[in-house]
């Protein structure tokens, strides 16, 4: 019976221990010169591939890497959710405010010429008009109010929020 | 993995120095990942740096569903992918499993031979690893170098289990017959 080689998918097996029969390979090797040499080649592949390349990279590398995150941070700050709440607390406020100074009616007018979508307005404000008629609020106070805290989102936005970021981003 | 769940925690809380850690533990790896893909030098060290942003920035989405490891070679494999991209870099496209397309395209491949005149078998080879495509280089690293399973580098590569094993042998193969075949055996291999 002719002896049967091992194939280079079988050595690789070997070399990577996933091969059940141990025996039975180093058994074949010691009778095998051929499949011995195939090995002593793949070993020397396998060696050659574990040794490290030099890896360069700068001693401020890490530190960069922050610098480059923090930069990052301060130039685009998100919205919280508190900011987005208040925002649109405000305009809504502020919406209602105009809407009881100038009168119901009078906004009526500006969406008359709009059409469909005049009327759809008009309809939409006549039932905040009629919300609003039916509880009893300063609207002065509240659109100062409205306009107080759009303000200080504003302000917190795009001015103390960005620097305090910058500072604080990593203690 | 419950220290990088401590290291984590800190990270997200604004623990400058436990970033650096992070990055010092997982700086060797990025390094082979990205050193494979990124031949210019001066971009190696960028695409690395984009790297430990992007993992700064998913930090919070990590769901320690896999090893913090396997998860940053991954962003760095992608980082690495897009890098080669927009260099328009052609990438070896084997789903077909076509034999003989590892060949084909080695022989196409045409890089400067540096490394000829070198007689250590480790630069020998170094340079033969750079005529292979990305994703061969990308997994002889991370299974010599790494000590990755086949399914931690699939999960890094995007690559079947049985396409990583299969892309390993070859390249192994491949490897050494194109040593072989180039110096001398006798030279070459004792």
């Amino acid at each position: 019976m002719a002896l049967k080689h091992l194939t280079d998918e079988q050595i690789q097996e070997y070399l990577d221990g996933n091969v059940s029969g141990k025996s039975w390979f180093a058994g074949h090797l010691k009778s095998c010169g051929d499949c011995k040499e195939k090995i002593d080649e793949y070993s020397s592949l396998y060696s050659a591939l574990e040794v490290e390349e030099k890896i360069g990279l700068s001693a401020r590398f890490a530190d960069v890497v922050i610098s480059k995150i923090t930069a990052q941070a301060s130039v685009t700050p998100g919205f919280q959710i508190w900011q987005i709440f208040l925002a649109v607390l405000g305009l809504g406020v502020g919406l209602a405010t105009v809407v009881y100074l100038i009168g119901i009616k009078s906004m009526g007018k500006l969406f008359t010429g709009l059409g469909e979508f005049g009327k759809i307005s008009s309809s939409v404000l006549a039932i905040i008009g009629n919300y609003f008629a039916g509880i009893n609020l300063n609207f002065g106070l509240l659109g100062l109010a409205a306009f107080a805290l759009v303000f200080m989102v504003f302000l917190d936005h795009f001015i103390l929020q960005p620097k305090q970021r910058a500072l604080s981003f990593f203690r | 993995m419950t220290n990088s769940r401590e290291l984590i925690k800190k990270i997200i809380s604004g623990d400058t120095h436990a970033f650096k850690s992070l990055i010092q533990d997982y700086q060797r790896l990025v390094c082979h990942v990205i050193f494979k893909m990124v031949t210019n030098e001066q971009d190696r060290e960028d695409v690395c740096q984009d790297v430990f942003i992007k993992v700064y920035q998913n930090l919070s989405k990590f769901q320690f569903d896999s090893k913090l490891s396997t998860w940053i070679a991954k962003i760095a494999f992608n980082t690495g992918i897009n890098y080669l991209k927009k260099q328009k870099v052609p990438l070896f496209d084997d789903v077909s499993g076509e034999n003989g397309a590892l060949e084909k395209y080695w022989s196409e491949e045409t890089s400067p031979d540096g490394f000829t005149q070198e007689r250590d078998l480790t630069c020998r080879l170094q340079h033969e690893i750079t005529k292979l495509p990305v994703q061969f280089k990308t997994i002889l690293t991370l299974y010599h170098l790494e000590e990755m399973s086949y399914t931690e580098i699939a999960e890094i590569t995007g690559l079947p289990d049985g396409t990583v094993k299969s892309y390993l042998f070859r390249a192994r193969k491949l490897l050494k017959e194109k040593l072989i075949a180039k110096y001398q055996q006798e030279e070459l291999w004792h």
